[in-house]
């Protein structure tokens, strides 16, 4: 050992070896690099070319299809017959104020029940007692 | 130099020869800041291909390995920097940045009689305890030749403050390597 041993201790050290094909390793990384595959962008050209496929196949539907019956219904039937009770018809305003009150019918029922559970229960424990009143 | 201006000039083959002639430097210096635990070769990679990119801004004002140096300091940094904001998220990592127990991390203790390779990892160990500037002044001084000009020159420093980092560098690593000199002369 000399008299700086660090110097000689770091002499030991002794670096990095390259590792074996490392410059055709590199090689290709720079053709890589320099030549990078290409991105590829629809053109113009190919655009216009299926817009024109899309618009003859859209054409030739309609010329198959141009003698067949229409696949659409009418919104009404204009022969349906009104509807009648007695001989005579009946008034659309008139069948709905109906069928509103057998709905508030059916409300009402469900309440009256309600009602009667709660008044059968005791009153010392908080619930509704049934009471009845006289007309005098 | 010249073989840099020829590849200016289109002579594909003086890049080859660059490669030929400074890889082994490359990967030395790349091992030695990054420590034994690092992959090399991806940086070694990126430092050539650099330098091939800046085939057009090279100026032929300097050696044209400062210029190399250059580059393989400030991504061998980046990826120091990277390893430790990794450490900083939990993520695992094998390279430490803070110092090491030598004893614990080399398996064995200072008195055996160490082989080469054995000093080799003890000493990448001992020089991944220095902070990286000090670390690569040490390298590129002791391992490359260079003077304190054109490490100030790879480092972005005087070279006042590279002859500053430099004993700094050293008073460290003996202070880490004494117990094993001491050791070998027992």
């Amino acid at each position: 050992m000399t008299e700086d041993w660090l110097e000689d201790l770091l002499d030991r050290h002794p670096g990095e070896p390259v590792p074996e094909g490392f410059s055709r390793r590199l090689r290709a990384r720079i053709e890589a690099d320099q030549h990078p595959a290409p991105i590829l962008r629809p053109s113009f050209g190919a655009w216009l070319g299926r817009g024109v496929a899309a618009a003859l196949l859209l054409a030739v539907g309609f010329w198959l299809g141009r003698d067949q019956p229409e696949l659409t219904l009418d919104p009404v039937d204009p022969n349906l017959e009104a509807l009648t009770v007695g001989g005579s018809p009946v008034d659309a305003d008139l069948l709905a104020e109906l069928y509103q009150e057998q709905e508030l019918l059916k409300a009402w029922d469900l309440v009256v029940g309600q009602d009667l559970e709660l008044g059968l229960r005791d009153a010392t424990t908080g619930t509704w007692e049934l009471t009845e009143e006289s007309d005098g | 130099m010249e073989l840099m201006l020829a590849f200016q000039a289109g002579e594909e083959a003086a890049f080859d020869e660059i490669v030929e002639l400074h890889s082994g430097q490359v990967f030395g210096l790349l091992r030695r800041l990054l420590g034994p635990h690092a992959a090399v070769e991806d940086l070694a990679q990126e430092s050539f291909l650099r330098l091939y990119r800046a085939r057009e801004r090279y100026q032929p004002r300097g050696k044209l390995s400062t210029f190399l140096y250059r580059i393989v300091y400030n991504l061998a940094l980046n990826r120091l920097r990277d390893g430790k904001r990794r450490r900083e998220v939990g993520m695992p990592s094998t390279a430490d940045g803070e110092r090491i127990d030598l004893e614990d991390a080399g398996g064995e203790a200072p008195w055996e009689e160490p082989d080469r390779r054995t000093w080799a990892r003890r000493i990448e160990e001992a020089l991944e305890c220095l902070p990286e500037n000090q670390r690569a002044a040490l390298v590129l001084q002791h391992y490359d030749g260079l003077d304190l000009e054109q490490i100030g020159e790879v480092l972005g420093i005087s070279a006042k403050a590279t002859k500053s980092l430099l004993h700094r560098a050293r008073t460290k690593l003996r202070e880490i390597l004494t117990p094993y000199r001491e050791a070998e002369h027992d």
